[in-house]
């Protein structure tokens, strides 16, 4: 019989106000790949806080291995050998990934360090899951793929009880996500527990022996690994992809507004794309391109080479023609310190003189945007009414054209569909949208061309219609560039 | 278990309300039990006579805090505001001698300029040079003391004119010392920058979120720079003040001004890490200050002890902010 490794029963947490976790159960066994889908984003961070750190619970008992970790009577200090991977914020940049895996550990008692054996322990772990690296590289160096594969290393080192990865394949290439499933069974095999949070089908019916759904706190139904495909798309994605049958009007063919023509910078080699009106424009990127560099240019820093150009543009963006989306955006686009009139008019002082003047004017704004008065701080406001706030913010600002940065990215159902209402909304009103994003079937619904930039710089701009049609004939995405590249290869 | 649950939710929230308006009030709650304390103890504290001085002395400490507030919103800090002050109250001593026959406004301009040029040297090197802010103000620092200095060889400048010693020592009406009334009328247009322009709310976005207010088209490195140049310039009218009160110009006026400062900032609620803070809790900060360290003489605490309990407080105010944001 196999041994358990986490239980939670009933757990109930609060915040905000409200009830995050609620009669929250929970069970899984050592070895095994639980998936978890959040269906909505209720409870998400509070479910890893609790299994990591031991949150405040105000009901319900949680077991890491059979052991009494949490309860709701007394809360222990101590956190639980549970490692969470979430991007690459657990690695120190600057330091080799040896260092990383071997001496960055809670428990290292070691003096003095052979630099040479704990280099090749690394290399002997990295083998083992049938990959190579220079195990002298600084983590900066090493690729994102490279970088989650140290991290879990890094985890069977530190003989974690359980490893949470949390949306990770949204930044892999589907390649990798391959490989990482080799990976992932690998240690499963050994005994390692993970916990896979996505709401992406195709990977957790690929990574995972079991996949929990959790809606408004709780898990509604756990599925067997045969079942997942089905039963998700069928009765739980289903009603989502409904509403997503939507046309974005009041497209005029033709007029530029946007043009990025050969620009050099940082990490950023040689792009060139445009926008047209009131188009929806998807970004596929294989090229492993630093996005911040682009955000740097639109921003104002000098290319080294290349040019960027939109209407009226002058010296900055001191219109604001241009508005950017960040990846995450309820964490980096709020300022939690300000009211929630200011974060709503923050963009809009170049529309409405005297802004800053008169709180009533900006109160006056929010109310008639939002029906009514918000008087909470902005961090106190539910995930919705971030997002709203964020998206409300923009539409004030009434731009040409929106970057959206990896919308898409860990978020659970519920968000990517609100996120996709209003990128519609952006649409329906002429302002044209670009989507980057890493996974190709995000935002296709909304696309009206679809753009990769393939490795080596190349770069296919498709058609939506084109792209279905290749979609539809079942072609891998290597296959797609072949056949692609004979036929609407962009020599722009 | 639901009662149950309403009830630890409303005592949460009881706590988290508790906090925030300690947080808030805490430092003004404890200037009035100070001031109530040490009245008590020498009637004499609240005489008009000592309010007068220890509004006089607020006032040049309160320029200097004024000006480090807006930096620090930003996420910065500003070490050389204390030579800065120096600095200024030399040049603008130096221009106000007797022998030189110059009109006191060209003493108070040199002053202003010397602390607009290294304003703009700190906003330069910190926002588009990219130098982290306590190493290029440290800079700046030693570089304004060189200047200081050089211009007498450390020597001290006597025989002001008339004209200049009444911006530190005249009274308007025979009752109101000027420096108040120039710290007055400073901090007014400061309150109606920060809070009813566009630039105030920008200021506070720099250090809220640096990169959301990138992608919102605030032009961060301008904002930045320009919190130091504000500071700067601030710093050194609080230099020309202090020169004129003392009636020469001595080279080390300021000394140890940048650490009053910042904690006067501190006291009044205004976070290091920038985005969040207010004015009105500088001023407050700075009372707390100036009658703690009056209160503290009146009582007859030694100097040296003076420093323990004013490090104290420091500590304190940023612990309840500290409890009260978690």
């Amino acid at each position: 019989m196999r041994r358990e490794v986490l239980r939670m029963e009933r757990v109930t947490c609060i915040g905000q106000g409200r009830e995050l976790l609620n009669n929250f159960n929970f069970q899984m066994f050592e070895g095994e790949v639980m998936g978890l889908v959040p269906l909505d984003s209720y409870g998400l961070d509070e479910f890893i806080d609790c299994v990591v750190n031991n949150r405040q619970l105000l009901y319900g008992r949680v077991y890491i291995r059979e052991k009494l970790v949490n309860t709701y009577e007394v809360r222990p200090r101590a956190k639980n050998n549970v490692y969470s991977i979430l991007k690459d914020e657990n690695l120190i940049q600057g330091l080799p990934a040896s260092d990383n895996v071997f001496l960055i550990r809670e428990g290292y008692r070691g003096f003095f360090i052979n630099d040479s054996i704990i280099q090749k322990q690394l290399k002997r772990l990295f083998l083992e899951v049938g990959m190579k690296i220079n195990t002298k590289k600084r983590v900066k160096e090493l690729t994102i793929f490279e970088k989650y594969i140290l991290e879990i290393i890094k985890a069977d080192v530190g003989k974690a009880d359980i490893v949470i990865l949390r949306d990770i394949g949204s930044s892999l290439h589907p390649e990798d996500i391959e490989k990482l499933k080799t990976v992932v069974q690998y240690y499963a095999d050994r005994g390692l527990s993970f916990i896979y949070i996505s709401a992406r089908t195709e990977e957790l019916s690929r990574l995972c022996d079991r996949v929990s759904l959790m809606s408004h706190g709780r898990i509604i139904k756990v599925l067997e690994h045969g079942k997942i495909k089905d039963n998700l798309e069928k009765h739980y994605f289903f009603p989502y992809q409904l509403l997503e049958e939507t046309e974005s009007g009041a497209r005029e063919e033709g007029q530029k507004i946007f043009r990025c023509e050969n620009v050099w910078f940082n990490s950023i080699q040689n792009m060139s794309f445009d926008v047209e009106k009131g188009e929806c424009l998807l970004v596929h990127d294989y090229n492993n391109f630093d996005w911040k560099d682009f955000i740097a240019v639109l921003s104002g820093e000098k290319p080294r080479k290349g040019r960027i150009w939109w209407e009226n543009k002058g010296r900055r963006n001191a219109r604001r023609d241009i508005a950017v989306i960040l990846e995450n955006p309820v964490e980096t686009m709020l300022f939690p310190q300000m009211s929630y009139e200011d974060n709503l008019c923050l963009n809009l002082d170049h529309r409405i003189g005297q802004l800053w003047w008169s709180r009533n004017k900006r109160k006056s704004i929010a109310r008639e945007l939002t029906g009514r008065e918000i008087t909470c701080k902005v961090k106190d406001l539910s995930l919705k009414e971030k997002y709203e706030l964020i998206y409300n913010k923009i539409q004030l600002q009434n731009p040409k054209i929106i970057f959206c940065m990896f919308p898409y990215r860990n978020v659970d159902v519920k968000t990517q569909q609100y996120t996709n209402k209003f990128l519609k909304r952006y649409l329906s009103a002429g302002i044209a949208v670009v989507i980057i994003t890493l996974d190709m079937m995000e935002g296709v619904a909304l696309a009206d061309r679809i753009l990769l930039f393939g490795k080596n710089y190349s770069r296919m701009i498709f058609d939506k219609e084109e792209f279905e049609k290749i979609i539809l004939k079942g072609s891998e995405v290597d296959s797609l560039k072949d056949t692609t590249e004979r036929k609407k290869n962009d020599k722009k | 278990m639901k009662k149950e649950m309403t009830g630890e939710k409303s005592a949460a929230m009881k706590a988290q309300q508790r906090k925030n308006f300690i947080a808030k009030y805490g430092s003004l709650i404890a200037l009035v039990i100070m001031v109530i304390i040490i009245s008590l103890v020498k009637p004499r504290f609240v005489s008009f006579i000592n309010l007068r001085n220890m509004f006089r002395l607020a006032s040049i400490n309160g320029l200097l805090a004024v000006g480090m507030t807006f930096v620090c919103l930003t996420g910065g800090i500003d070490l050389s505001v204390g030579a800065v002050m120096g600095c200024a109250g030399m040049y603008s001593a130096y221009f106000a001698q007797e022998s030189m026959n110059q009109p006191a406004i060209v003493a108070v301009l040199v002053g202003v300029a010397m602390g607009l040029v290294i304003g703009t040297f700190n906003g330069v090197c910190v926002a588009y040079l990219k130098v982290p802010a306590f190493v290029g103000t440290l800079g700046s620092m030693s570089i304004a003391k060189s200047l200081t200095y050089l211009l007498t060889d450390a020597k001290p400048i006597p025989k002001l004119s008339e004209s200049f010693k009444y911006i530190g020592g005249g009274m308007i009406g025979g009752v109101l010392p000027v420096p108040i009334i120039i710290f007055a009328v400073i901090l007014a247009v400061c309150f109606l920058l920060l809070y009813k322009t566009r630039y105030g709310r920008y200021v506070f976005a720099v250090g809220g979120n640096a990169n959301a207010a990138r992608v919102s088209g605030i032009n961060i490195k301008k904002i930045i720079a320009t919190v130091y140049i504000l500071s700067g310039v601030l710093a050194a009218l609080a230099g020309v003040i202090t020169s004129a009160r003392v009636t020469s110009g001595v080279t080390n006026t300021g000394e140890g001004y940048e650490t009053d400062a910042i904690a006067m900032v501190v006291i009044g609620g205004t976070s290091l890490a920038g985005g969040k803070g207010r004015l009105w809790g500088t001023v407050v900060g700075i009372m707390l200050m100036v009658c703690l360290s009056s209160g503290l003489d009146m009582l007859g605490v030694g100097a040296y002890y003076q420093m323990m309990v004013k490090g104290f407080v420091v500590i304190m105010a940023v612990m309840l902010d500290s409890l009260s944001s978690d």
